[in-house]
């Protein structure tokens, strides 16, 4: 059976896809970073400072959240129906 | 000269007009701005006094570093006791009017009294007139800006003014400024309005003096690149605040039907982009690199019209809150508020309770003028926002605010009302985040979240950087409770410093982690006043400021159980949502320790009353005296 996570783009990344939201095909032992990886690859622009490359974390400067989280490591495997969000972090009222 | 800048006193009952040279004392010990303000608010209107009555004083006040060109450093505090809800009336304004205003030979106005028929104050390169506003009055709040440079042929003109709302005393009445800047909370309008006073109008030719222009130049251009070369700022620039919308209703931290639901289903169309349709152009206040305020034109429909803004709250106070899905019902809407001279938050937030009250029946056609309040109705939004502005029919009943018209409704619609110490809260759901929860219940002017926000804490930060900014522990995770009361404490000394150097707070640590903060704050008011205010001082000044407003609460019968969220945030578990925000809601318990916390981390009693020991730390006077 298929598993699919939602990655949605929000911010200036939303700006760059052209659209709000995907869906990717999950393979095993899948992690975060390998979906960013290939969102630098196939967006290229602001998906390729995603990750800080001195702590192979998620930038302080970029906000991506895992089912309404905010993660950091970028190791995590993912699951069946996950969201992705990648946005910036802007906070406000 | 950097410390004989001026003070005003206005009596409008006398038609009385002086000045005096603000004491260096009270700048070393408030600042300028909200903190100054905040001193006359306690100092200056005795205990008690009707908020209507002449005896309100009217308090104006630049930031400490007004004139700057970074920062969006052009914002004026405007204080009162407030008609809303008898607590801290203040309101912060950004725009062009503050800089014209010091400018203009002065820092700081108190007005009091009542004038006996519609005037305006007219302050040009230090002098100050009263002058008729007869012809004004009846002027929206766009008609009486332009009417003003017409009278005097002078289209640098800057007025603070009020609308239809301010004159016909809508207890949430705001004061204006060019096409959208608003004072929007507590009535500041309302207050305005029972003075017959329209408008305070400046022009300014004079200097504006800092003690190290060359090195304040040098290091404002410094502050500039820094906020542009952010990527936040750089989305603020193209979106402006609308961008907070689709991480906030995508995670379910949006109320939307009032209080029923924390995500607008369908509500793909108030997305950010959306907004491309109709902008023109970004714009931006006095001192910002920014420009987070969107120009556009609505051009077809029997309610075209060009405008700015609008905001993410408006967005809230007329899309999500009432269910109304297109981002022209909220540029319509919004437009209108700012023609009126009406709070767009506490407008919002009262409407999308008489819409749910309606839907529970407690509302019904006899006592609504015939206008069925169903969600999503846009034609009864623009009808509710016109008759409330004008006191008109049911409009008059929702005009005083919550509490009042609870009492007229009856006692079962108090349960729906979305309000802390009588002030709507805004458009977003803290069931699931306590430290928001925390700030809401504890600003000193009611719910609001600009007193003591922590919106970094929505971000999943690593702990170690948390507790380098706070000083202490606080969870990464949102929807725990540990150390959210430190960050609330320390949030609420960082804004009563910002709101009292006049600076924009989109440009301190409220939306970025590494945005300019306690540091930044105190060299840029060294350069500007010789004053060598380090990170420590500038929280005691922040402490003192937050007190002081305690202090004046107290002193109008405001207590720990005024401290609290409405109960719906207790009993009423979020119904949507990611996982982590989903059948959230406020734990009792957790929300008691949080708030006993937050009191110690003040130095006030359990009661959250400060104690002597603090207030002679602060050098608080509680006795009343009197500045003239």
């Amino acid at each position: 059976m298929n598993e699919l996570i939602k990655v949605m783009f929000h911010a200036s990344f939303r700006e760059v896809t052209g659209i709000r939201e995907i869906e990717e095909k999950l393979e095993k032992n899948c992690t975060v970073k390998s979906i960013l990886d290939k969102l630098a690859k196939n967006y290229g622009k602001d998906f390729n400072s995603i990750i800080d490359p001195k702590t192979d974390e998620i930038s302080i400067e970029v906000l991506v959240m895992l089912n309404g989280r905010g993660i950091r490591a970028t190791d995590i495997i993912l699951k069946d129906k996950d969201v992705l969000v990648i946005t910036l972090p802007l906070g406000g009222g | 000269m950097v410390w004989k800048r001026n003070i005003a006193y206005i009596d409008l009952t006398q038609g009385k007009v002086s000045k005096k040279i603000i004491p260096k004392s009270l700048r070393k010990q408030f600042l300028g701005g909200r903190g100054i303000n905040a001193y006359h608010l306690y100092n200056h209107i005795a205990p008690g006094i009707d908020p209507l009555g002449p005896e309100n004083a009217l308090l104006i006040g630049t930031g400490l570093l007004t004139g700057i060109p970074a920062l969006g450093a052009g914002r004026c505090d405007i204080a009162a006791k407030s008609p809303l809800t008898g607590a801290v009336g203040d309101s912060n304004i950004g725009g062009f009017f503050a800089p014209e205003l010091r400018l203009a030979g002065i820092d700081h106005l108190v007005i009091t009294g009542k004038a006996n028929k519609p005037v305006y104050l007219w302050i040009r390169d230090g002098e100050i007139e009263i002058l008729d506003a007869s012809h004004l009055w009846g002027n929206d709040t766009f008609e009486t800006q332009t009417n003003i440079r017409s009278d005097h042929g002078d289209e640098e003109i800057k007025s603070l003014v009020i609308g239809v709302a301010g004159e016909k005393l809508v207890r949430y009445a705001n004061v204006r400024t060019g096409m959208k800047n608003a004072a929007g909370r507590t009535g500041m309008g309302c207050v305005m309005g029972s003075k017959n006073l329209k408008a305070i109008a400046a022009r300014g030719t004079m200097d504006i003096e800092f003690s190290y222009p060359e090195k304040l130049l040098e290091y404002c251009s410094e502050m500039n690149k820094m906020i542009t070369s952010s990527r936040w700022a750089r989305a603020q620039s193209k979106w402006g605040t609308l961008i907070i919308y689709s991480n906030t209703n995508t995670t379910g931290l949006i109320r939307t039907r009032n209080f029923q639901k924390n995500m607008l289903e369908g509500g793909e169309d108030l997305e950010p982009e959306i907004m491309d349709r109709y902008t023109i152009g970004m714009s931006g206040c006095y001192g910002c690199s920014v420009h987070c305020r969107h120009r556009y034109v609505l051009e077809e429909g029997p309610y075209a019209h060009f405008g700015e803004g609008p905001e993410y709250t408006s967005l809230g106070a007329f899309g999500t809150m009432v269910d109304c899905k297109k981002m022209e019902t909220v540029l319509v809407a919004n437009h209108l508020v700012n023609k009126y001279g009406i709070d767009t938050l506490e407008i919002g937030g009262i409407i999308a309770w008489t819409m749910e009250l309606w839907e529970k029946g407690i509302l019904t056609e006899d006592m609504t003028d015939g206008l069925q309040l169903e969600w999503g109705n846009e034609e009864v939004l623009f009808e509710l926002i016109r008759k409330i502005s004008n006191r008109e029919g049911f409009g008059n009943i929702l005009a005083d605010g919550f509490k009042p018209a609870i009492e007229k409704i009856g006692k079962e619609s108090e349960y729906y009302a979305m309000q802390i110490k009588g002030m709507s809260n805004l458009h977003s759901d803290e069931r699931p985040t306590p430290s928001l929860a925390l700030n809401i219940a504890t600003a000193t002017r009611g719910a609001d979240h600009l007193r003591s926000r922590p919106a970094i804490d929505l971000y999943g930060l690593p702990e170690e950087l948390l507790e380098e900014i706070y000083g202490g522990p606080v969870s990464s995770d949102y929807t725990s409770y540990k150390g959210k009361s430190r960050e609330v404490w320390w949030q609420e000394l960082l804004y009563a410093i910002t709101d009292s150097i006049g600076i924009c707070k989109f440009q301190t640590v409220f939306c970025a982690v590494h945005a300019p903060k306690w540091d930044e704050f105190s060299k840029l008011i060294y350069l500007t006043s010789g004053m060598e205010l380090p990170k420590p001082q500038l929280m005691e000044i922040g402490e003192r400021i937050t007190t002081i407003e305690r202090m004046f609460n107290i002193r109008e019968g405001f207590s720990r159980r005024d401290d609290i969220v409405p109960e719906r945030f207790f009993k009423e578990p979020t119904p949507l949502g990611f996982p982590i925000v989903k059948g959230k809601k406020i734990d009792r318990g957790k929300f008691k320790t949080m708030l006993d916390e937050y009191y110690a981390y003040h130095e006030w009693d359990n009661e959250g009353v400060p104690t002597t020991e603090t207030l002679q730390k602060l050098g608080l006077n509680t006795e009343q005296s009197q500045t003239t």
